[in-house]
């Protein structure tokens, strides 16, 4: 851990180093964009359609997960509205990051840096749907459900894309919780209350996102040193990134057994996160020993395609548990919390 | 040079034409979602009374 504490030391130096020019969106650089000329898949590409499949499932397991019921009608509206809400946050994101969206081979693609879609529209289509899927989720369900849609809305466009994603390598673990409040939304859309299980959820993703993206950002590791984005490998090196992405793996892996003691998983998650939880670690050592070349590319991108199947075969073993009659079969390991 | 000036007024005029087109896309897009967005505002609030809909002095 004293290696990692050192590496956040030198991240901090260097993180200002970095972004000692960039403190908010060149906004001079950015197209011209006078003719609003946009096709219809134009505007949904800017709600970010993947990182909403990914919402609309893990709010959906925990909206079936937790204990009580509620009208399929309403239940869909949550969903539906916590989906537009994510969809919204990503309009917002992309309104700010049009500056460096367009300089980054992943991303240079969207709707604002082809100069499709002007900035003005995307934050406006962003601040009207976040107004009006909170507001149908307060509605339809309760207000801490509705409130913790705008806290989720709300972190990721101040805490995550306007604060940390160009000042500090630590932007993606902070920033990582506006991701995991979906499942955690959907849970108090049922009970109105945030309990303890919902909290496991949230931990499930705010933990898994840190090895996701950092896999990830070892071989994107030019776009983000082009634009000056502070992450991880850009400023601490690839080799610290894979000791971090090899010891938050063991941390996930670790927090992941979780559910299965406090009869949130039953014995089929208990097998299931500690199978699938193996082969994460054994992807992330394969990352951590292979260093060099196209070999080390095709790793990081190993444990980046695996992560994504790994957080959805979670939660599909936990909904699967939660719907399926007789599916659920307690460990008897439970803790009396 | 005239031919010229005709293939380029052509080609405003596609695209005009197709801008036009796309434009209408939106329209009909936001027309519908707005419609979409009454009928579920409706539901919910029909779902939510339940049968104090109709449990009112006439």
């Amino acid at each position: 851990m004293s290696d990692v504490s050192l590496n956040y030391g030198q991240d901090a130096g260097h993180a200002s180093h970095v972004t000692g020019a960039i403190t908010g969106p060149i906004r001079g650089t950015q197209p011209e964009c006078d003719i609003h000329d946009g096709d219809v898949g134009d505007y949904i590409q800017l709600l970010k359609p993947r990182v909403m499949s990914l919402v609309v499932f893990t709010s959906f397991v925990g909206l079936m997960a937790a204990p009580g019921s509620i009208h399929p009608f309403l239940g869909f509206v949550a969903v539906l509205a916590i989906a537009v809400g994510a969809g919204a946050s990503g309009a917002l994101n992309m309104w700010y990051d049009a500056d460096i969206d367009g300089q980054m081979q992943r991303t240079a693609a969207r709707p604002i840096p082809r100069g499709r879609v002007s900035p003005q529209e995307a934050l406006a289509l962003g601040a009207v749907l976040s107004a009006f899927s909170i507001l149908v989720l307060g509605l339809a369900t309760n207000w801490l459900a509705g409130g913790l849609l705008a806290l989720t809305i709300g972190f990721y466009l101040f805490v995550y894309t306007m604060w940390l994603k160009r000042r500090t390598p630590q932007n993606i673990v902070i920033g990582g919780a506006a991701g995991s409040f979906p499942p955690m939304i959907g849970w108090a859309a049922v009970t109105g209350t945030v309990s303890l299980e919902s909290v496991m959820l949230f931990g499930l993703i705010f933990l898994w996102t840190p090895p996701h993206f950092w896999a990830l950002s070892l071989y994107r590791c030019r776009d983000y040193e082009r634009v000056g984005v502070p992450m991880l490998p850009v400023v601490a090196g690839p080799d610290s990134t894979r000791t971090h992405i090899l010891i938050y793996s063991l941390i996930l892996v670790t927090f992941s057994v979780l559910p299965a003691f406090i009869g949130l998983g039953g014995v089929g998650y208990l097998a299931a996160s500690v199978a699938a939880g193996a082969y994460f670690l054994k992807l992330a050592v394969d990352v951590y020993r292979h260093r060099v070349g196209n070999d080390a590319d095709k790793r990081a991108k190993s444990l980046f395609l695996y992560s994504i199947f790994y957080l959805f075969f979670l939660f599909l073993v936990l909904l699967v548990e939660a719907m399926i009659p007789g599916a659920f079969v307690a460990t008897g390991l439970e803790l009396k919390v | 040079m005239k031919f010229m000036t005709d293939k380029s007024d052509v080609n405003e005029a596609e695209e005009t034409a197709a801008a036009v087109k796309r434009r209408n896309k939106r329209s009909i897009a936001i027309a519908l979602m707005l419609v979409a967005f009454a009928v579920l505002f409706y539901a919910i609030t029909i779902i939510r009374l339940g049968g104090d809909v109709f449990n009112r002095p006439l």
